[in-house]
């Protein structure tokens, strides 16, 4: 009973090292409705700060019932993030998580208290880390919102990503229990699109 | 008995939730990076060879016999791999500095090498030449942790691929205050396990069924080696930017 138990909690273990995204189809058109030329921070979702690092990150979906801003005739679908207020510089980390087969293409706006534009962090300083295209970075002076959008740039171009794995399956004899470990690999075939699940969290800055 | 099932399977567990994530990600200070103009690499932490790496063995199941003969088999790739690079003249070394040189000079950097002496394999130095001889404003650590290539399992559809851990760490000159650290990953072939560093997939170009067809193609290993470079070190360039 107890060993049954102890393969149960590794075979749990393991299968919480990885999550999976939800199944999203590309949205890699927006239709031609209200899209303004200026971005509405009217709608913040509040940022909590995640003091001990510990929390899940806070989980959005970018879709058509977005907020949708054009620039320079190109249309771009965000959601608006109201900043933790905090004394000290904090670490943000915005992950674009892949569906089956599309990823949000994002880039960032950071905005002041008043709505206007302070820096921007485009898709091209984005890195994959593990599955997900993601940007760290440290907060600046002034900075209250963040502004989660996809990039039109981007949209309709693809990624594939080969990924290898290990899979580790605990048997028994019955007199014996041991491990046995098998690779494996896949193949993620990704469109950048304008929909997509993003993850943000606002942590302390890791010291060493 | 018992004792030891427990034992056992907490054991299990620690090894395994260790295992679900690395090291967090230090960003880049941007504030004080303004003032950084001029970067000292200094001298790279370098294996002694390439990696020939089966991330999952049948040996692996059958405890410390089991892990003796995979050490033996790994060491024998690894000197057959090593002797495919050096047949064509590929110097880690030359890619890695060349790499990052290119990669911190294309965000406008002056880039000066300051050259340092290390004892410790696989770490990033415990303190920075506090001399500063070369003038720089700060100091890029650099350990090139693994380079070489990797399979998933033995199986045709586990193909070996080039694969290059490279971990990176950015500190001022005048007080070692860490401004940046990060590992890099090309191909990192444990993608089960979460990890908040740089995984950058591997090239379907460069694949190759066996080790005998990685040997016996010192070219092509040695192309896939060296996109694996550049991808790593341009990687390296933007989490600088």
């Amino acid at each position: 009973m107890l060993r049954q138990g102890c393969i149960l909690l590794a075979g749990l273990l393991l299968a919480g090292c990885k999550t999976a995204g939800p199944d999203l189809a590309p949205l890699v058109q927006i239709a031609p409705a209200s899209c303004n030329g200026t971005l509405d921070i009217g709608q913040a979702l509040p940022l909590p700060f995640d003091a001990e690092s510990k929390n899940k990150p806070t989980s959005i979906i970018v879709d058509e019932g977005s907020a949708c801003f054009a620039e320079d005739n190109r249309k771009s679908l965000y959601r608006v993030f109201a900043l933790p207020e905090h004394s000290q510089p904090f670490m943000l980390t915005v992950q674009s998580e892949p569906s089956s087969s599309s990823i949000l293409a994002p880039r960032l706006i950071m905005l002041d208290g008043e709505g206007v534009r302070l820096r921007e962090i485009g898709y091209d300083e984005f890195l994959f880390r593990g599955n997900a295209l993601s940007a760290i970075f440290r907060t600046e002076p002034g900075e209250r919102y963040m502004i989660v959008a996809s990039d039109p740039e981007q949209v309709g171009s693809e990624v594939s990503r080969i990924g290898g794995s290990v899979q580790t399956q605990m048997m028994t004899t019955g007199v014996a229990t041991f491990a046995v470990h098998t690779g494996s690999e896949s193949t993620a075939n990704l469109t950048y699109a304008h929909n997509g699940v993003v993850n943000v969290s606002a942590r302390p800055i890791p010291t060493r | 008995m018992n004792v030891l099932v427990r034992l056992g399977a907490v054991l299990t567990a620690l090894a395994l939730l260790a295992g679900c994530a690395t090291k967090p990600a230090i960003p880049l200070d941007r504030t004080s990076a303004k003032e950084i103009k001029t970067i000292g690499i200094l001298t790279p932490d370098m294996p002694t060879g390439p990696s020939a790496i089966l991330a999952s063995t049948p040996g692996q199941s059958f405890g410390l016999v089991g892990a003796l003969i995979d050490a033996g088999i790994e060491s024998s790739r690894e000197s057959d791999l090593k002797a495919a690079l050096a047949g064509k003249s590929f110097t880690p070394y030359d890619r890695l500095m060349g790499g990052i040189k290119a990669a911190l000079e294309a965000q406008g950097y002056v880039v000066k090498k300051v050259a340092v002496a290390r004892t410790e394999r696989g770490e990033f130095l415990k303190t920075y030449p506090s001399a500063n001889s070369e003038n720089v404003d700060a100091y890029l650590d650099v350990v090139l942790f693994r380079y070489g290539y990797g399979a998933a399992g033995i199986s045709a559809s586990t193909p070996y691929r080039p694969s290059v851990e490279t971990r990176v760490r950015l500190v001022t000159a005048k007080d070692s205050r860490v401004l940046m650290e990060d590992i890099v990953f090309y191909n990192r072939i444990f993608t089960a396990l979460e990890t908040n560093n740089v995984t950058i997939a591997p090239d379907p170009e460069y694949s190759f069924a066996a080790f005998s067809d990685l040997t016996s193609n010192p070219d092509k290993a040695v192309e896939g080696l060296d996109l694996a470079f550049v991808k790593s070190t341009e990687a390296v360039g933007v989490l600088l930017r």
